[in-house]
């Protein structure tokens, strides 16, 4: 037999191929596994839920933060004038 | 889960889970794997059924995710191969992971069990579209028109990638031929 011969049978030895059962408890297995999805996605949304009120809180604390600073710059600004007036008050050189 | 989803996947199932299964089998070439993807498949059904626009048939869409799940699969599997090669670099007491090597088509006609091991151990180097029309053409038993269907490709593309497909396959069973003949002898 040639060797071209030979080549087209493996080709063609597909040909009546026939289609293979499944097994019988593959639709209870697949039942079981998207019931099981169903409580892991449940889980998935608590842990979102969870996720979004932690950035919420770092949003919140950001806020604060930025406003006691605001504040405490103001404070550090009049300070800071009062200390110069002083200054010149008590040693402001004459001529 | 309600009943009326319930019912519905049963109906999906019942109709098309041979195809998508023959399908998986002509893929993966291990019954575990075919059942494991399987499963897959009619779990992203269920999920997906709302997203389904009547754009092509429900037949054709199974196809689509049925590759495609078949595809990742394969993509996943030699990736864990990957990393149990690396870690065999460091550990000798490694097991193998990939164990299909050899694998009998339990569809085939007793004649043919030795050429088609020898078919689908050719198939598995064809690169993805050309494996994926092969398959389709020539174990699936789909026309032309189908297959451009399921891959969103025109028909004379397709009658391309089988041509191609056939081309790559000749090479890589000329190239085992010497071993062939020799187990014809034994």
């Amino acid at each position: 037999m040639s060797k071209e011969n030979t080549i087209e049978e493996i080709l063609e030895s597909t040909k009546d191929i026939k289609k293979v059962d499944l097994n019988p408890y593959l639709f209870n297995k697949i039942l079981l596994k998207i019931k099981l999805n169903k409580d892991i996605f449940l889980s998935t949304k608590l842990i979102w839920l969870s996720f979004s009120i932690y950035i919420l809180l770092i949003f919140c604390n950001l806020i604060i933060i930025i406003k006691i600073d605001k504040i405490s710059n103001k404070n550090e600004d009049t300070t800071s004038k009062y200390n110069l007036i002083s200054y010149n008050i008590n040693y402001q050189i004459y001529y | 889960m309600n009943s009326q989803s319930n019912s519905n996947i049963e109906l999906i199932y019942n109709e098309h889970s041979k195809m998508v299964y023959n399908l998986c089998l002509g893929y993966l070439h291990s019954i575990e794997d075919a059942e494991e993807v399987t499963q897959d498949v009619f779990i992203k059904v269920y999920h997906s059924i709302s997203e389904f626009k009547n754009k092509s048939s429900l037949k054709t869409w199974i196809y689509r995710i049925t590759i495609n799940k078949c595809l990742d699969f394969i993509k996943a599997k030699k990736r864990l191969k990957r990393m149990s090669d690396m870690i065999s670099i460091f550990n000798s007491k490694n097991e193998l992971i990939h164990s299909g090597k050899n694998f009998e088509h339990p569809g085939i006609l007793l004649e043919n069990k030795e050429k088609s091991i020898l078919l689908f151990k050719a198939i598995e180097l064809l690169p993805k579209y050309q494996k994926t029309v092969f398959i389709l053409s020539k174990i699936e038993g789909l026309n032309n028109k189908e297959i451009a269907e399921i891959l969103e490709k025109s028909i004379s593309a397709v009658e391309n990638l089988i041509h191609r497909a056939k081309d790559n396959l000749k090479i890589s069973l000329s190239i085992n031929f010497i071993e062939y003949q020799k187990k014809e002898i034994k």
